[in-house]
């Protein structure tokens, strides 16, 4: 009898844990793209994958989305520090670090792009990624009647469009989701820090959460944080998009989410280790009008304190997100 | 029975009337035809037009400056280079009573700042920005000739602000031919040195309103 009762309270407490495990943590703000309520959107999802794989994206049909957007390193490009296109073209900004971005309105290191259907149009475009235009993609795409039963699948019609083509891939961006590090679990009550871990997160509350807000661990604005112009790029970030000298050389703060796997960091992919991150808010940066609030002074850690502080962001990996073959290259393609 | 349905059908569906809304590209009173060399009257300028194309949105009759009826159909990509793309016609009730008629040239800052669509609105069209967010409301492409040399022409119009409002007269019965005359914003484009826009701005916004009093109804 006893037995029989233990069982029938345990198990709803065991299926709690196992339901919370996986979905994301309570506290995290709300979607800003949900479309996993329309309908075909596990097809178009499965569609989106295909295509984000797919080099016929680009002018040569030599270079995919994950050409830069590897899922072994996040869906950044550890290789260069900027883009690397098509003709061995090397593009003006470093590949971000592509996860979470369901969260996200506004995409691009300046938020050029404020909808996620339409973010694959920018580096399909660019003449130095893809070199491509939406047109010549959906003509590719009819020609080959390869995609002509996803395309049906997804949408009810075989023949590809460019809304087709470009809410698939939107659709399956925001199936890239990481939210199953160790921090995660810390929060879900299903796993502690240790000693160092736990006074790393402290550092990292003092000094970096203002910025890099917690879940995203960004706070998905656009910020200067006193990088020293890169004269051959003479890039202003958000002020190209906005014109408001307020702006200039504020770019959007990337999330911290699976760091040590994304590098090299900066929108022009500068620093290749956090050890020069840290450096740069220690003693490297050029204080500007309009810079974050946080960093008017700079960031003095003691060594210790900066081991502490990595332990702490080695527990943002999430391997999970990293290895999941359902987001890496497509079987059946 | 189907004589029965039919006539129960007819009482319960008010008889329509069709309207015909025409687009003229023209440079002063010239009508432009694509790759053929134009001359405007008043500045005397040679210029060879490849490419025109606009969005119109919204379209509405009003009585009183009350709207009385809306079309459904959302948006239209006048394109020179497609002859059928540059006739809307539509069906109102025959019995509306109105005065005038409202068009939106552009994208509404709402559907600007939504998903991608398809129809007219897919990025397919070309009118739709790679590199940042934002349709394309009027694109002009071109050279201006002279006997030295060409100059490309190259105004592609959009972004907030950039779409206008704006109401012609018009009767019951009556269709409507506009002329979109490209000449007030060539010359405020080339008086500012500028054969070139291709970014959302202040610059953009003023083309766009020299392009609304360019645009009239043929008498």
């Amino acid at each position: 009898m006893k037995i029989r009762i233990l069982m029938l309270l345990g198990m709803p407490i065991a299926l709690l844990f196992a339901f919370h495990s996986r979905k994301p943590l309570v506290f995290w703000p709300k979607q800003v793209y949900s479309f996993q309520h329309e309908a075909g959107f596990k097809e178009r999802v499965e569609l989106g994958h295909l295509l984000f794989y797919d080099p016929v994206l680009s002018a040569d049909s030599s270079v995919s989305c994950a050409s830069c957007h590897l899922q072994y390193t996040a869906f950044a490009h550890v290789d260069h520090a900027l883009s690397h296109g098509i003709h061995d073209s090397i593009g003006n900004r470093n590949a971000p670090a592509l996860m979470n971005l369901a969260w996200h309105r506004e995409l691009m290191w300046d938020g050029a792009i404020h909808h996620l259907d339409m973010q694959s149009l920018a580096p399909i475009s660019h003449p130095a990624e893809m070199g491509s235009s939406i047109q010549e993609v959906v003509g590719k795409l009819n020609r080959s009647r390869k995609y002509a039963g996803a395309f049906y699948k997804a949408f009810g019609d075989s023949l590809a469009s460019g809304e087709f083509v470009l809410k698939s891939i939107s659709r399956f961006l925001t199936t890239l989701v990481s939210n199953r590090s160790k921090y995660d679990s810390v929060m879900n009550g299903t796993s502690v820090f240790t000693a160092q871990q736990k006074s790393g997160y402290e550092i990292f509350r003092k000094h970096c959460n203002s910025c890099h807000t917690e879940p995203l661990f960004t706070s998905l604005k656009y910020e200067d944080n006193g990088l020293p112009l890169n004269p051959r790029l003479n890039d202003l970030g958000r002020y190209s998009i906005t014109q408001n000298t307020a702006d200039s050389s504020r770019f959007k703060i990337p999330t911290l989410r699976n760091i040590t796997y994304s590098y090299p960091y900066m929108h022009d992919g500068r620093f290749n280790s956090l050890g020069e991150v840290l450096n740069h808010y220690e003693k490297g940066m050029v204080q500007r009008k309009g810079m974050q609030k946080a960093l008017k002074h700079n960031i003095t850690l003691s060594s210790v304190q900066k081991v502490d502080l990595v332990a702490f962001l080695l527990t943002l990996n999430d391997k999970h997100f990293l290895f999941n073959p359902e987001l890496g290259f497509p079987k059946n393609n | 029975m189907l004589a029965i349905v039919a006539t129960a059908y007819a009482q319960q569906t008010p008889a329509q009337k069709p309207l015909r809304l025409k687009f003229q590209y023209t440079l002063d009173s010239g009508v432009v035809e694509l790759g053929k060399e134009i001359e405007s009257e008043r500045g005397a300028r040679k210029f060879r037009f490849t490419k025109i194309k606009q969005y119109v949105s919204n379209i509405a009759l009003y009585l009183a400056s009350r709207c009385v009826w809306r079309d459904s159909g959302g948006f239209y990509l006048v394109d020179a280079e497609d002859a059928a793309s540059c006739q809307i016609a539509f069906n109102y009730p025959s019995n509306l009573v109105f005065d005038e008629i409202s068009l939106v040239f552009g994208i509404d800052s709402t559907t600007h700042a939504a998903g991608v669509m398809g129809g007219a609105l897919d990025p397919l069209n070309g009118m739709y920005w790679s590199w940042q967010s934002g349709y394309i409301n009027l694109k002009i492409e071109g050279e201006m000739l002279d006997q030295q040399k060409s100059t490309a022409l190259e105004y592609h119009i959009g972004g907030l602000g950039t779409a206008h409002e704006k109401r012609f007269g018009l009767a019951p019965g009556e269709d409507l031919t506009l002329d979109c005359d490209l000449n007030p914003l060539l010359e405020q484009a080339l008086s500012a040195n500028k054969t070139h826009l291709m970014s959302p701005g202040k610059q953009a916004i003023a083309l766009s309103l020299a392009w609304m009093q360019s645009v009239r109804k043929q008498p």
